[in-house]
């Protein structure tokens, strides 16, 4: 049983209660389309975020042992000598993009891959492992980029289904019921307050022709 | 925007060798996490920085800050992917209720 609202059982507030609940289901009508549409979106999104990860996952670990196999050939003081003259790689731009009114990310950026010779270490103090570290590691910021844009975007839309379904429910069970209950309070109470009238009216004809009788006698 | 690493050297120096912009490295120690802690809010505040990159490792040290820009994103590091999948299950798993297997 939905607790009742603190109003007076007149018919004014009668109307404007019923004018309320229309309004209020209204509403959860067009919440429950948006929260339906959402998680489509959020499907889509969440099987290219797993299959990205995979593949990042993957990458990852490739890329590592290509890492290991650099540090061993070239030695890893070496190594971090090289990576301190490597020229930095390009720049992102981050954008914004509405999915059913949420702001998400969109993120342009030009693949990070470049040529050995963009790179700016010195070919000849460095070996062929290096260049495919710096090779993979290239493709892994390729990825991640994506991932970035991806896992992003999923986050925020989870989290709008969550205040979504949270306000749905509060619609459905407690705002909408507690109208709904109070609506019947008070036409039952107008009842109440109709019969009383009706009767007193009954009882005072019935004293006035009693006493009438009495006159008359 | 530019993009920042954040993790073990291994990771940082992977990562420098593919020209990321800003390569910062720490060990597990408390001196140093304290070192990311204030590394990270510069990152997320200076406002040029737009994606950073931490090592899962590292981000399970620290409680990552809870903002839409820049984008944080977890990388497994050289001992692999502890949770990067799970991670995507818990959000599913908050946001709609049930779990999904794919």
């Amino acid at each position: 049983m939905a607790e009742l609202l603190n109003v007076k059982p007149t018919r004014m507030e009668l109307l404007n209660l019923k004018r309320r609940i229309t309004l209020a289901k209204k509403g959860h009508k067009l919440l429950k389309d948006k929260q339906d549409a959402l998680v489509m979106e959020f499907f889509t999104i969440y099987d290219e975020a797993l299959s990205l990860r995979r593949e990042l996952n993957q990458k990852m670990e490739e890329a590592f042992k290509a890492l290991q196999r650099a540090q061993m050939e070239v030695g890893v003081v070496r190594l971090r000598e090289i990576a301190l003259s490597v020229q930095p790689n390009r720049e992102v731009e981050i954008r914004k993009r509405n999915i059913m009114g949420v702001p998400v990310p969109l993120i342009e950026a030009e693949s990070f891959k470049r040529t050995p010779g963009e790179r700016g270490y010195a070919f000849v103090s460095t070996s062929s492992s290096v260049d495919v570290v710096a090779e993979k590691f290239e493709e892994v910021l390729d990825l991640i980029v994506r991932l970035a844009e991806v896992e992003e975007t999923l986050k925020r839309l989870a989290k709008e289904i969550e205040t979504t379904k949270r306000r749905v429910n509060a619609l459905e069970y407690i705002i909408i019921p507690r109208m709904e209950e109070t609506v019947r309070f008070i036409k039952q109470r107008l009842d109440e307050m109709e019969r009383e009238n009706f009767f007193r009216l009954k009882r005072v004809k019935a004293l006035i022709e009693a006493r009438a009788q009495g006159e008359g006698a | 925007m530019k993009i920042a690493v954040l993790g073990d050297s291994d990771t940082a120096l992977a990562f420098k060798l593919a020209g990321v912009h800003e390569v910062y490295s720490f060990k597990e120690t408390p001196l140093e996490l304290e070192r990311l802690r204030n590394k990270l809010r510069e990152l997320v505040e200076r406002g040029d920085i737009g994606i950073v990159l931490i090592t899962e490792r590292l981000a399970a040290k620290v409680e990552l800050p809870d903002v839409r820009f820049p984008i944080i994103l977890q990388i497994p590091d050289k001992s692999g992917s502890a949770f990067g999948e799970e991670a995507i299950r818990e959000i599913v798993r908050r946001a709609i209720g049930v779990e999904l297997k794919r």
